[in-house]
């Protein structure tokens, strides 16, 4: 048999689907690509009314963290690295079309995926297993308490914890004043999920008016393989952020489900922060500017540039955390001469912790 | 005899060498990558592991062996194509013997790789019968090595995420090769480059794997943040434990500055005489078609950083491995110490490194594990070599948290396998994994040995389903990226990858059309005959379909014996 017949290097042709894919690349750079059906095209230009090269094909990217941003890419574009700019958080981007004052088409939407966190946990609880060959216990969590172990903290708070352990040191349940004992609470897989899923769970009311969590969670993968599609259509942008403004979901968890965020020390300060009204927030601009020919081409990361009558440019950008490339080519009328200028820009921001000056209680 | 030892060296070596094997050729350049790691690797640690159980040094080490390097060992052809090798090696450095006769400097290195390659071919052909997965049996059996599973084709997963059967059939395929070679279930598992997501643990918890390994990032940026760092595994969420490195102990042995194999007294590399020697002589030694490559005998050694490099001295090199290993022990020593005192409970230290390190490019490195054997064994009572199932055996309540997203590649992520110069493969693997589960559906009942009124046939679509399988198993390995991103042999990787995807394409577009060419077919089985004999496209069913009872395939497995 003929070699050429067995090693074609010829790359198959893939069947052309209206599909968009995302993989989180690292903690500020997730990696879309996408493409379009004919006859999805075909119905947007008779939607349009308008050629391929005149539609606006945008990325409209969703977060968890922020309000959905647009980013427009050329009708040829089939893949684009996004920066982010914050890790360990969700995205999800929906392709579509820009038509007319804030009208958008969506033609798909791609599958959700979560940025890598790139520094330590704020959350130190300490939850412990013990999984031996012949048995697997169920996680739990364990504080010394002083005296009598059937007053405080639990009570009526921690419906889903299961008190099995609150034996002295004696091993017959007396105890001894300013004695420390420890007292063991089993975890639930439902408190596991409740526990990992805090910032996403759904605005939608389950049974007796408790709010529904998402729980594709642990034990579906987490917390990549969230249902987000469903979850998205639910809320708003205001809600994802309010829901992930550190305090809001915790509270609602600890309320209305009785989970394990109180116990675990996850309210506190933050949460009583969060009632007040008291906010402090920034935003950078970055402004490029340059000149050329007046009748040269310029393109900023293949999207062209309106030069201005006298051959200069200026154009401002909202920065976000992270890099941002900047490819910039510009090409002589007469298309002979084509210059490239690469440079790019970074954007670091630390939000400290809010500092109580008073004791607000 | 250590008694009391304050916590644990977990000493984990990774093999791996994607599945290379063209029958068609009678020369391939890019199959000496597995000659020279059986020269230079596999069979000096295989010594190195006979000398320490000789002496009686109670030493642990933790191995992954990939399963296409399983799928190597085993392979008659390549093992037949590594006798010729290690035979013209055998020839030059005989050669060399005789050239370097009058030259004090050289005669004497000449010599030392006569015996080795003659010692090599010993151990590969009359001791292990030329399968050197004997082998490593006999020391895991022996109790002083654990070997782990790894992904069928060192898939990278978290790319391969978009299609969870695709994951699923990198783990399922990778341990089912491991049973078949060692009889047993794997413990753990090494994930291809370390690269694990949130959510890969309740995969490897279903498929029975009790523990695996994370970068060090991984650990500690794990929710809820571990306590005793990466001095203690973690339990996910799902029960899996994961270990992960300690960066410390990577950074004395991996780092190109401060790294021990960059010393002087080490052999360079990169000075081979397949490249310095005339080529008229070098000529039979090298590529057929007059392609220069290494022959393994390098004269030279590290020096320092000039152009002017000296002859390499073995006895000096050993010294030196010697005091490397010394000073490893002595800073875990202080390592575990410190944290003993501070974590309540003995830490472990876990290092792992790619074992190709150690031989290949790392000529002393097989020394270096023997010494360290050694002085662990005999100069103190601080540390003692473990590996993680005895830890967990020991310390069997852990700490729960799911470790962050993460590799032990550039930058820690994805980046090396998802670049401008490799990310046009993904949309392909996708599409490929999807239209894999779709076929495997659409054949179910097929796969799981229902061949209906015309068995002939069937057997015919089952072979070309389980190619399918393996084609894309194939293209999935993240050798491939890898190499377009190093820039090294791009060319082949390329073509490698384009030849698996099409061949691939072509089986699922046959099954679709019911025009499975046979003869074709049993061409590509014959080249890319990895997993052969197992049943990989059952991993791409759903779990209800999967676990549907299987009815006796004994008609099937009559006529793929005749078939073949």
């Amino acid at each position: 048999m003929p070699p050429s017949v067995i090693d074609s290097t010829e790359l198959p042709t893939l069947s052309q689907r209206t599909r968009c894919v995302l993989m989180p690349r690292d903690p500020n750079v997730i990696y879309a690509y996408w493409d379009y059906s004919p006859k999805d095209m075909e119905r947007l230009h008779q939607q349009f009314k308008s050629k391929t090269k005149d539609l606006k094909f945008v990325l409209r990217v969703h977060s968890t963290v922020s309000p959905a941003r647009d980013i427009e890419v050329g009708p040829t574009t089939k893949d684009a690295y996004i920066n982010v700019g914050q890790d360990n958080a969700g995205y999800c981007v929906e392709v579509g079309v820009a038509g007319g004052k804030n009208h958008f088409t969506a033609l798909t939407r791609s599958n959700t995926v979560q940025t890598p966190a790139k520094t330590a946990s704020k959350r130190n609880d300490l939850i412990w297993q013990d999984i031996k060959l012949s048995r697997e216990s169920q996680p739990y969590i364990q504080e010394d308490i002083k005296e009598d172990p059937g007053r405080g903290l639990m009570q009526g708070q921690a419906g889903e914890f299961q008190q099995v352990l609150t034996q002295g040191p004696s091993g017959k349940g007396r105890r001894v004043k300013g004695v420390k004992y420890p007292r063991i609470y089993h975890l639930t897989a439902h408190d596991i999920r409740a526990y990992y899923l805090k910032l996403f769970h759904s605005k939608s009311k389950g049974r007796r008016g408790v709010p529904r969590t998402s729980l594709a969670g642990l034990v579906k993968g987490i917390p990549a393989g969230i249902p987000w599609q469903k979850v998205l259509p639910l809320v708003t942008c205001i809600e994802l952020i309010r829901r992930t403004h550190p305090g809001a979901s915790e509270r609602t968890l600890t309320e209305k489900q009785g989970a394990s965020e109180k116990f675990l020390g996850l309210q506190g300060s933050e949460g009583r922060l969060n009632k007040r009204k008291f906010f402090f927030e920034i935003a950078t601009e970055l402004i490029v500017h340059g000149r050329t020919e007046p009748d040269a081409a310029v393109w900023l990361n293949q999207q062209g540039i309106k030069l201005n009558p006298d051959g200069t440019f200026s154009l401002r950008y909202a920065l976000p955390d992270g890099e941002v490339p900047l490819k910039f080519v510009a090409q002589s009328s007469d298309g002979v001469e084509q210059r490239h200028i690469n440079t790019r820009v970074e954007r670091e921001k630390t939000v400290y912790f809010p500092k109580i000056l008073k004791n607000i209680l | 005899m250590n008694k009391k030892p304050r916590g644990y060296l977990s000493l984990v070596l990774h093999a791996h060498l994607p599945f290379v094997r063209h029958p068609e050729e009678n020369y391939f350049l890019e199959e000496n990558w597995l000659f020279e790691a059986i020269t230079e690797t596999y069979i000096p640690l295989l010594r190195v592991f006979e000398l320490l159980v000789r002496d009686e040094v109670d030493f642990r080490l933790t191995m992954s062996i990939s399963p296409t390097l399983l799928a190597m060992f085993m392979d008659p052809l390549l093992q037949g194509r590594y006798v010729r090798h290690i035979n013209k090696l055998i020839e030059l450095a005989a050669k060399e013997s005789d050239r370097t006769a009058y030259d004090p400097q050289f005669r004497g290195l000449a010599l030392m790789y006569y015996n080795r390659f003659v010692e090599a071919r010993d151990i590969f052909v009359n001791r292990y019968h030329k399968n050197l997965i004997n082998a490593f049996k006999k020391f895991q059996e022996a109790g002083c090595l654990e070997i782990i599973a790894s992904c069928a084709t060192h898939g990278f997963l978290p790319n391969l995420n978009i299609n969870e059967s695709s994951v699923k059939a990198q783990i399922a395929v990778g341990i089912d090769q491991y049973r078949r070679c060692f009889g047993v279930a794997p413990k753990g598992m090494w994930l291809a480059e370390c690269g694990f997501y949130p959510g890969l643990d309740r995969l490897l918890k279903e498929a029975g794997i009790t523990y695996f390994f994370c970068d060090s990032h991984g650990i500690m940026n794990a929710d809820p943040q571990p306590q005793f760092g990466v001095f203690a595994p973690v339990y996910c969420p799902s029960g899996v434990a994961a270990f992960g490195r300690d960066w410390e102990s990577s950074k004395q042995v991996w780092s190109a500055k401060e790294g021990y194999p960059g010393d002087p007294d080490y052999r360079e590399y990169y000075r081979d005489i397949g490249f310095a020697l005339d080529f008229e002589y070098i000529k039979p030694y090298v590529h057929p078609d007059g392609i220069r490559v290494n022959t393994g005998i390098k004269y030279w050694r590290i020096t320092g950083d000039t152009e002017e490099k000296a002859p390499y001295n073995p006895q000096r090199a050993a010294d030196k491995a010697a005091v490397h290993a010394g000073n490893f022990m002595f800073n875990r020593q202080k390592q575990i110490e410190h944290y003993f005192s501070r974590m309540g409970r003995k830490p472990i230290v876990v290092a792992p490194y790619d074992a190709e390190l150690f031989g290949h490019w790392w000529f002393e490195g097989p020394q270096w594990i023997d010494f360290l054997a050694r002085k662990i064994f005999y100069d103190q009572d601080t540390i003692e070599m473990a590996t993680p199932s005895q830890y967990l055996k020991e310390y069997s309540t852990n700490q729960v948290a799911m470790p962050g997203f993460s590799s032990w590649g550039y930058k820690g992520f994805s980046e090396f396998w998802l670049e401008d110069c490799n990310d046009w493969i993904y949309p392909y693997l996708h599409d490929a994994g999807r239209l894999m589960k779709e076929v495997a559906s659409e054949n179910a009942g097929l796969i799981r040995g229902h061949f209906g009124r015309k068995p002939l046939k069937s057997a015919l679509r089952y072979r070309a389903l389980n190619q399918a399988a393996r084609e894309l198993l194939l293209a999935e390995a993240s050798d491939w990226p890898f190499i377009m991103k190093a820039q090294t042999v791009v060319a082949y990787a390329e073509k490698r990858i384009k030849t698996h995807l099409h061949r691939f394409y072509r089986l699922c577009n046959d099954l679709k059309e019911d025009s499975i060419n046979e003869s074709w077919l049993k061409e590509v089985e014959s080249r890319d005959n990895i997993f052969g004999d197992m049943n990989c496209v059952k991993y791409y069913l759903d779990d209800h379909q999967a676990q549907t009872p299987l009815k006796k395939a004994g008609p099937l497995k009559r006529l793929l014996k005749t078939r073949r």
